[in-house]
């Protein structure tokens, strides 16, 4: 009896060990609805990649995407394209406006979507295009 | 005409005014001015042997302007029977090949320009009674030339060749027949595209005692069109339409709308051009093919929805009427229509059928029937839908759907659109459907009794769903009800949901036996309080569970002790296996508690109310014998954590281990 | 990192008004909200990389047992 409860303790102070990891400068982005949308955007972009690639989307300065060649997509797939851009743009709303919102600062919503507008732009592969400060579509 | 006219008399101006041979001529023409239409600045060289020069300073026709247009003839033959130049060309913005003829006996001209390889347009005026006939016959013309002349809201037309003739009577018939082909338009942000169009045209005009009769067909031969958001191919689809029209309103007699495939509408009308408004008009489509109508014509624009992907079948005819003051009459008549959720089976309707004669400013009775259905892979019985209509109000006083060996009741079903956009409101609930069927069917694991629950009033107004009063529901031999249910942003991509949910007496050995979590006997409350749902998922609550009031037999198993003990990690779980705990089946208990606040991805734990410990709480205390006590240490889980734990405890991945 | 507008705004007051302006600047700090910049693009990186699929594989969550129970006789 007394071996089982020194093993209990024993465990127990192992177990113990562990504990939450607080969060410091780091926003927010653990909840399930960033979760939903960012899941969301990830199965998407193996459908917007090769628009990208072939220049017929592009990503713009305010964190959106759009339709810059409308002439690379035949008209049967122009519906299902501009479906999808209109989707992402959505999505790329709600996420921005999820962000703020779980670090309780609805406010922050304009500027983390800028910031995700420089990232997106500054990280995008090198071929797709990208807008340029002036707003005119770049070759990256 | 005007112009045509114009042009002969300036020729014929120039021709008369040249008398003999000299070396050069020069005729000046101040100004000619006609309806839409002016030349200034005209002037016109001749020099001897043959080679003629006019010159236009400027041109206006409509709201197009040119300037220093010139015209040169190498040979200018003067004959008896009249003039021809068979080698000229006319300089407007590009050099275009021109040859003419004028019969002075006969009063005929020619025109032919050629303005490019394979193109040519051609004009011929005769004489006849009472004005005269014109024709002008197109052969590989470049539709482009029109560009100037169309306004510049319309999408950009890219490429087209026209081929045909315009015949213009002097008695004021106008007749045409034109093919074109290869058309291409589009605009800039390519949401209106046309390419490779075919389009066969026959029009005809005729005056008649003081209004314009006119008819005319026309035929998609070939191509493809993209408008924001259908896609629509050639199949040979036939618009036809006949009226007349009086200066202020064109009306539209007899209208048809062949689509191969889909079906046929009948249409007539009439707009008011002044009004700018459609003051009468009316459409008929029998027995349309519905499959057809949806993969061609509905589906871009459901997409997103939950239609936007369907399997359909059967036909609708629909008519409708509108007014000066807008739609007045729908009468659609289903035959047999089915639909399903093609991909995901969430839904499927099959052969509605009935009558819905809507009408703006009276009361009307809609009769439909559905022999059945499916929801969520569950089959649904024969149903009718005694749907009340007036104007924008609908109301449904009962509907009763069978559902597996029960039935969904919708009571006072009421639905009307403003201004505001749509608000719909109904009562109801769900009766008599069993447990196992249902739960079987949903593929979650299988509860037994019998799923009875009532809506008390369900209100939707804009994205937000609101359930009043409490949603009560009879599972576990208990009871179990929601209440202050919201759900906010329901079709978003991040619905919220909000409750308070209350459970009471539940049968903990149905619970643990559904879920393969040992066993325990005894009875169980819970309490959810401020229960957040995003997206389906819990980010928010404060749960308690607690053993319910009352005298029942209190017993729990190995296995159950086990699994509550793995919640704590699996190191506790194996220890058991090692202590002489093994040898029992089942012990006794006094309470079981346990309360979870979960808030900022955390959940905050606690145990039987008034137990704690100092090392803990309590979740299981002890009572009887043998009597078994869990304790809880740790008071914070990261929420993912305890949930991948449950997962795997209700999975069955921690088997027993014998040593 | 970068300040709210409302500073930025009073820093130009500041400098409009140069010797009052202290007390702007003083009335800036105690209601210094700021949008954490830094903090905001690691945390753009971070989703880039998941819907982009940019880093193989997501980061394992992290699993730290913050609970323990046992299971004790009376």
């Amino acid at each position: 009896m007394k071996l089982w409860i020194a093993k209990c303790f024993l465990l127990m102070a192992v177990l113990a060990g562990g504990g939450q990891a607080a969060a410091q400068a780091n926003l927010e982005i653990n909840t399930p609805g960033i979760a939903a949308i960012q899941g969301s955007m990830q199965k998407r972009h193996t459908e917007l990649a090769p628009l990208y690639g072939s220049g017929a989307v592009g990503l713009t300065r305010d964190g959106n995407v759009a339709l810059r060649d409308p002439a690379s997509v035949p008209l049967a797939q122009r519906a299902a394209v501009n479906t999808l851009i209109a989707a992402e743009n959505q999505d790329r709303a709600a996420l921005y406006r999820e962000i703020a919102r779980a670090n309780n600062h609805p406010e922050w919503e304009a500027e983390i979507r800028s910031t995700f507008g420089q990232r997106w732009i500054d990280r995008a592969q090198s071929g797709w295009y990208t807008q340029n400060a002036a707003s005119t579509w770049v070759k990256k | 005409m005007r112009l045509a006219r114009l042009c002969v008399a300036a020729l014929l101006l120039c021709l008369w005014g040249i008398v003999g041979h000299t070396q050069q001529i020069t005729l000046t023409v101040d100004d000619v001015t006609g309806a839409g239409f002016s030349a200034q600045g005209i002037r016109l060289t001749f020099v001897g042997g043959g080679t003629t020069a006019i010159e236009i300073g400027a041109l206006k026709f409509g709201e197009q302007s040119w300037k220093n247009i010139r015209l040169d003839c190498n040979l200018l033959r003067l004959e008896r029977e009249g003039v021809a130049c068979d080698d000229g060309t006319l300089m407007l913005a590009e050099k275009i090949p021109l040859s003419f003829s004028y019969l002075t006996d006969k009063r005929v001209l020619n025109v032919v320009l050629k303005p490019a390889k394979d193109e040519t347009w051609q004009l011929n005026l005769r004489p006849a009674k009472g004005g005269k006939d014109v024709s002008v016959k197109v052969a590989g013309g470049s539709v482009l030339r029109f560009l100037p002349w169309l306004p510049g809201s319309m999408p950009k037309l890219n490429a087209g060749v026209l081929n045909g003739a315009i015949e213009y009577n002097a008695d004021g018939r106008i007749s045409a027949k034109l093919n074109a082909s290869n058309l291409g338009f589009a605009d800039a942000a390519g949401l209106h595209a046309g390419e490779k169009i075919g389009l066969t045209i026959d029009a005809q005009v005729e005056p008649a005692a003081d209004t314009i009769r006119w008819n005319t067909s026309v035929t998609w031969t070939g191509g493809e069109v993209f408008w924001q958001p259908v896609y629509l191919k050639a199949a040979l689809q036939q618009l036809s339409a006949e009226g007349r029209f009086d200066g202020k309103a064109l009306r539209v007699e007899r209208g048809s709308l062949k689509y191969p495939g889909v079906g046929d509408a009948a249409f007539s009308g009439t707009y008011d051009l002044a009004a700018k408004q459609l003051t009468q008009g009316r459409v008929s489509a029998p027995s349309i093919r519905v499959a057809a109508l949806y993969e061609s014509v509905l589906k871009p624009f459901l997409d997103g929805t939950l239609f936007a992907d369907l399997r359909t079948e059967g036909r609708v005819s629909a008519e409708a009427e509108v007014n000066a003051n807008g739609l007045q009459r729908v009468d659609v008549r289903l035959e047999n229509v089915s639909f399903e959720d093609k991909a995901q089976h969430r839904f499927a309707l099959f052969d509605v059928s009935g009558n819905v004669p809507w009408r703006a400013e009276a009361a009307t009775q809609a009769d439909i029937t559905v022999k059945g259905g499916e929801l969520l892979k569950m089959p649904l019985g024969a149903f009718a839908v005694p749907l009340a209509m007036n104007g924008a109000r609908f109301e449904l006083k009962q509907l009763r759907v069978p559902l597996l060996d029960g039935q969904i009741d919708v009571r006072d079903f009421v639905a009307r659109s403003d201004a505001d956009g749509g608000y719909w409101q109904f009562t109801g609930g769900v009766s008599g459907i069993s447990m196992d069927k249902f739960t079987a069917a949903l593929g979650v694991p299988v509860m037994y009794g019998t799923l009875d629950a009532t809506l008390p009033m369900v209100r939707q107004e804009k994205s937000t769903l609101r359930v009043d009063g409490a949603l009560s529901l009879k599972v576990f031999d208990g009871t179990i009800e929601a209440k202050n249910l919201v759900l906010l942003d329901i079709f978003g991509k991040a619905p919220r949901v909000q409750a308070d949910v209350v459970m009471r007496n539940l049968n903990l050995e149905m619970v643990t036996r559904t879920y393969s979590f040992g066993n325990i006997s005894g009875r169980m409350d819970s309490t959810i309080i401020g229960l957040e749902l995003v997206n389906w998922e819990p980010v928010k609550f404060d749960a308690r569970l607690a053993s319910s009031a009352g005298n029942y037999p209190r017993k729990i198993s190995q296995a159950a002790v086990q699994n509550i003990s793995a919640l704590g990690g699996a190191g506790a779980a194996a220890a058991i296996q090692r202590s002489f705990l093994r040898f029992f089946e089942q012990f006794g208990y006094d309470k079981i508690g346990w309360g979870c606040k979960l808030q900022n991805t955390v959940c905050e734990m606690s145990g039987v109310a008034g137990e704690d410990k100092p090392q803990g709480y309590v979740i299981v205390k002890g009572g009887g014998i043998p009597a078994i006590t869990v304790m809880g240490y740790n008071r914070q889980v990261s929420w993912q954590e305890l949930l991948n734990r449950i997962k795997r405890v209700t999975q069955g991945n921690i088997k027993p281990i014998v040593e | 990192m970068n300040e709210l507008k409302s500073c930025r705004y009073t820093k130009r007051m500041a400098l409009g008004a140069w010797v009052g302006g202290a007390l702007f600047a003083a009335g800036c700090v105690t209601i210094n909200i700021y949008f954490p910049a830094a903090a905001a693009e690691k945390a753009a990186d971070r989703i880039i990389d998941e819907v982009w699929q940019l880093k193989g594989g997501a980061p394992a969550i992290p699993v730290a047992p913050a609970t323990n129970s046992k299971p004790a006789t009376q």
